[in-house]
């Protein structure tokens, strides 16, 4: 589904040039749950942004389920993003003057969605995630283990090929974050593809592979034949 | 603690340069349209303030509500008043009348000159301390009948020369001159120009005792003064008041009060002099009880409110950014009165600056004010005496109004919330929103008016100025004494650039106010309607305009001067109308009023002894002759000729040959009175003189306008920069779920909208009620359309979208990966 060749990511400033990410060479497959770990500042929120498509490369190939768009202008890059991308971030980054189902709602909007399917559909996200109950609610009125699971609901409703999780669990305490690594777990077996930065053994041990990463290199890429046997 | 709080002040300006200068201009845009208003009043309050009696002299007032429900408020009042006013109030020190100003030619040494000459009694030069240049008041009171001249006159005739003891010829009688009085510095409201409240060039001074006035209580042609005693002043004010409460009852016969309502007397300072008669000329129903020093003021004001609500918006805004450290000082111990005493202090300095920014800009506009409309707005301020109260206090109100709500908003930060993410709102987005709608619906209300009062202006410009037809010019006072429009129409024939000639009895578009009101039976609850009265000749209608719509036209042939009547003739008396004043009376055609026969009111009857019966022979389409007198838009025109200085000749030119024309009106005048000073003026060049007002008024909304858009527009501009900025980890997250730039930049666009669209419905009916209420003043008034609207709503809408688009767009480029990074 993803194929990243040979990407390499260089920030400029006026004064000096910081390599963020370095000869990355990358793999995932459609149903995959992939978690990236390493070391603050490591390059892994470089590469998801890059995976993510609101970021990009300076040098190398990304391939999108078959498509390379790695040239891809910015208007082109959102038409990907948001037919096939669903964002969860460590901080929710829900919209506080937006009730939880407008929250949810978001990217069917931009995806013209007509009314009454988006409401239908924003219905059946907050079910999954457990907060129907919340719908009307800003996210203020709500723990961070519910904005959490809103920004689930959120990031699944568009039917994603790729859902991309950065810290999910960051800024939850350990209960909120088993009930939100559950909720990844169970998107997972109904076929979303996940990749997930994590800085928790506990919840990159959920995923089928780890990725290791040190100084914008890609130390381990999680493939070894047993484990691959394994998620086959 | 002082030095640091402003430190802190000097280093939040510093972090945002913009915002702090458009807080600044914002400010002094504000204080200096309140100062202006403030020192306009200011100067028209300075009037004759050389006068050294100018606190105990009163000017009697006359008011009357006639049967047409007409308001009129004076400051001229009948003949007699001067008279009975000296009987019942004794301790007066001095009661002076003068006559309203007509033209007179006198002859110097052969040469004619044409003066502005009015009547007054000695007792005038009791009351006011007029500046000899030459001779004094003994000299004017030892020369009853004697002439004194204002100084630019004297030095026009006579040059450097002293013309005291020269003598002038008028008519037969030789006339001395006793006296020449320096022009009245400005502010006054006497001088020699058509501006002055009471202009002459020449006095004829007659004694009091000598004083013998017709009494005839319904025409209001002069100026009454009276000199309060310098002791025992309040008691002898409150003598003169009672004994005005009830002079129209004691003095008034019972049948000239019988034409009216209502009818009282009153006084005026000569402070509120100026005012009043502006409030006259703007306002011709005295019902309106509006006061342009007042709605100046209000304007003022208005345009105040908008730069303070504008400072209060951003400053807000700019709150925000400052919650971690305003977190901090709560943590280390600052009170609440603390974080507001640091704040209010922002905002003092910042109208201190905007204070030092309007006096500048007072300063640099100020001439062009004097020029323009002859006001000196710098001698108004200067010569305030509370102008140094006004400017602390503004100072002070204005920035403890604007900083209200910053301050509140400050207090209400929690510490723990702003220290941990930093992040709180800049203030209620709903406040805000209201708050820029107020800017826009003062800006819009304004915008619409300019554009009502420019609609207005340029119809009447349409009705009356004509380009493409023969020029009309008016000689004042002189188809009199002989040389009467008749005479000059039998020598037409001489002067083919000249096509037609008639007479009226007044100057077009002047504040002239005679008025008929009659019903076509004399039924009780009939129908009756009111129409100006105007006094014509023959060819009036073919010399000024007017075409026939039904019946016929006065004709020498058929008609005589209704003068020419015996005072027994119980005939009919054959009368032109207008259409307007013919639909009026109830009339469903022209045609239709066409033989029919009109009739005074009963107590109009009573009051004047006289029950004609008008016969309607011609009914003429409306044409305009006057501004406007409240509800009266018709003309009736009697077929009248008289003997007096208000008959003017009206001649029409030839547009082809306008050069010829005055040389041939300058001829034919003079083959019969040699003497004659043939003074043209053309009537387009009176409307236009006498339109100066409304230009001025539509001049004066405009800058307002401007200024209020100016204010709402930079501030608009600049919420958008801060909330943009504010919103850009949003904006941010929306384009990562799929947002394009468009999406983002409509997005932002649509909210800055909606106060735009609520503040032009809150401006809606303010406008209306507004363009109403100066229409009224109109004799030919335009229709409202709903274009004025319009335009505002596009208008408005169209500089928000422009203010506010370019940072929209800006914020909704920005990259989702820069604004995410700390992810």
């Amino acid at each position: 589904m993803i194929q990243l060749n040979n990407i390499r990511k260089v920030y400029a400033t006026k004064d000096m040039e910081t390599v963020a990410l370095r000869d990355i060479n990358l793999t995932i497959d459609t149903g995959e749950f992939v978690a990236v770990m390493g070391p603050s500042g490591c390059g892994k929120s470089t590469l998801m942004n890059i995976l993510g498509m609101i970021d990009t490369v300076s040098e190398g190939q990304y391939v999108f389920d078959s498509e390379d768009i790695t040239d891809f202008s910015e208007k082109k890059l959102v038409q990907m993003r948001k037919a096939n991308l669903g964002f969860i971030f460590q901080s929710f980054n829900l919209i506080d003057e937006l009730t939880v189902e407008d929250n949810v709602a978001l990217p069917l909007r931009y995806l013209k969605v007509p009314k009454s399917t988006r409401e239908s559909r924003v219905r059946e996200a907050l079910e999954l995630v457990g907060l129907n109950n919340r719908a009307r609610h800003k996210p203020s009125q709500l723990s961070g283990g519910q904005q959490q699971r809103v920004a689930v609901a959120r990031a699944v409703i568009a039917d994603p090929k790729l859902i991309l999780a950065d810290e999910p669990t960051g800024n939850l305490d350990s209960q909120n974050g088993d009930d939100v690594m559950e909720l990844l777990r169970l998107l997972n077996e109904q076929g979303s593809t996940i990749l997930m930065v994590t800085h928790s053994e506990k919840d990159a041990s959920k995923a089928h592979r780890i990725i290791r990463m040190l100084d914008g290199q890609i130390q381990d890429d999680g493939r070894s034949p047993e484990k691959e046997k394994a998620h086959a | 603690m002082l030095k640091h709080f402003l430190l802190s002040a000097f280093s939040h300006y510093a972090k945002a340069p913009l915002t702090t200068l458009v807080n600044v201009v914002a400010l002094a845009l504000g204080i200096a349209c309140f100062f202006g208003a403030l020192g306009v009043s200011s100067y028209w309050g300075q009037s004759d303030a050389t006068f050294e009696n100018r606190d105990r002299i009163r000017l009697i007032t006359q008011q009357f509500v006639s049967e047409d429900g007409d308001m009129r408020d004076n400051p001229m009042v009948a003949e007699p008043v001067a008279k009975y006013i000296r009987e019942d109030v004794p301790e007066l020190e001095a009661v002076a009348r003068v006559t309203s100003s007509d033209p007179a030619t006198f002859l110097v040494d052969g040469a004619p000159f044409r003066l502005e000459t009015a009547l007054a009694n000695s007792e005038l030069f009791q009351i006011f301390d007029f500046e000899f240049a030459h001779g004094d008041v003994e000299s004017v009171m030892d020369s009853p009948g004697a002439l004194v001249l204002m100084s630019s006159v004297a030095k026009r005739i006579y040059g450097d020369e002293n013309p005291v003891g020269k003598t002038v010829q008028f008519g037969e009688a030789s006339i001395a001159i006793s006296a020449v009085i320096q022009d009245p510095p400005q502010p006054s409201h006497f001088g020699t120009t058509d501006q002055s409240i009471r202009p002459f060039e020449a006095l004829q001074v007659i004694p009091a005792a000598s004083e013998d006035p017709e009494e005839w209580w319904l025409g209001v042609t002069n100026f009454t003064y009276v000199l309060l005693p310098e002791q025992n002043t309040e008691a002898a004010e409150r003598s003169l008041n009672s004994a005005l409460s009830d002079f129209s009852e004691r003095r008034v016969p019972e049948e000239q009060r019988a034409a009216l309502i209502r009818l009282w007397f009153g006084t005026l300072t000569l402070e509120e002099l100026q005012s009043k008669v502006l409030d006259g000329q703007i306002f011709k129903d005295s019902r309106n009880a509006l006061s342009v020093n007042n709605i100046l003021f209000g304007m003022g004001v208005l345009i105040l409110i908008v730069s303070i609500i504008n400072y209060s918006n951003l400053a807000t805004a700019q709150a925000a950014g400052y919650a971690k450290e305003v977190g901090m000082r709560k943590v280390v111990g600052a009170s609440q009165s603390s974080i507001a005493l640091q704040y209010w202090l922002e905002a003092f300095i910042l109208t201190l600056l905007g204070f030092v920014l309007a006096v500048a800009l007072t300063v640099l506009t100020a001439p062009v004010l004097k020029a323009q409309a002859g006001i000196d707005l710098m001698a108004g301020l200067a010569q305030n005496p509370t102008i140094g109260f006004w400017a602390g206090g503004l100072i002070l109100t204005v920035s403890v109004l604007a900083s209200i709500y910053p301050v509140a908003y400050l207090s209400r930060i929690r510490p723990v919330e702003a220290l941990r993410s930093g992040k709180v709102r800049g203030g209620n987005r709903k406040l805000t929103e209201l708050l820029v709608g107020i800017q826009f619906a003062a800006a819009s209300a304004l915008l619409i008016l300019v554009l009502v009062v420019g609609q207005q202006n340029a119809h009447m410009r349409d009705l009356v100025l004509s380009p493409d037809e023969d020029p009309v010019v008016i000689l004042e006072g002189l188809a009199v004494n002989g040389n009467h429009s008749d005479d000059y129409r039998a020598m037409l024939d001489q002067y083919p650039s000249l096509k037609a000639v008639t007479h009226i009895n007044y100057m077009p578009w002047s504040d002239y106010r005679n008025m008929m009101n009659t019903s076509p039976t004399r039924e009780e609850g009939g129908p009756e309607a009111t129409s100006t009265r105007t006094d014509v000749g023959y060819d009036f209608f073919d010399t000024y305009g007017g075409e026939l719509l039904a019946g016929r036209l006065y004709d020498p042939e058929r008609d005589q001067y209704w003068q020419a009547y015996a005072d027994d003739y119980q005939g009919d008396f054959p009368t032109v109308i207008d259409a307007t004043y013919a639909e009026a009376l109830g009339f469903a055609s022209p045609e239709e009023a066409i033989g029919q026969p009109l009739y005074m009111t009963r107590q109009a009857t009573q009051t004047f002894g006289w029950d004609p019966t008008f016969r309607i022979i011609g009914v003429v389409e409306t044409v305009p002759l006057v501004y406007g007198i409240g509800n009266i838009r018709s003309n009736f025109y009697a077929l009248a000729r008289y003997d007096s200085s208000e008959m003017n000749l009206m001649i029409r030119i030839d547009r082809t040959r306008v050069a010829d024309g005055i040389q041939a009106i300058e001829d034919m005048v003079k083959s019969r009175d040699p003497n004659a000073v043939v003074n043209l003026r053309f009537t387009d060049d009176e409307f236009e003189r006498n339109f100066q007002t409304y230009q001025g008024i539509n001049i004066g909304f405009m800058g307002l306008s401007l200024i209020a858009f100016a204010i709402s527009t930079i501030g608009l501009f600049a919420m958008a920069v801060f909330t943009t900025l504010q919103r850009r980890h949003e904006i941010g997250i929306r384009k990562t779920l799929g947002a394009s730039t468009q999406d983002v930049t409509w997005q932002l666009v649509k909210e800055f909208t909606w106060p735009v669209l609520i503040a032009n419905l809150i401006a809606w009916p303010v406008a209306y009620y507004a363009s109403t209420l100066y229409l009224h003043n109109f004799m030919q008034r335009m229709d409202l359309t709903l274009l004025p609207w319009i335009v505002g709503l596009i208008v408005t809408l169209l500089i928000a979208w422009v203010a506010v688009g370019g940072q929209a767009f800006k914020a909704a480029r920005v990259k989702p990966a820069e604004v995410l990074k700390s992810e």
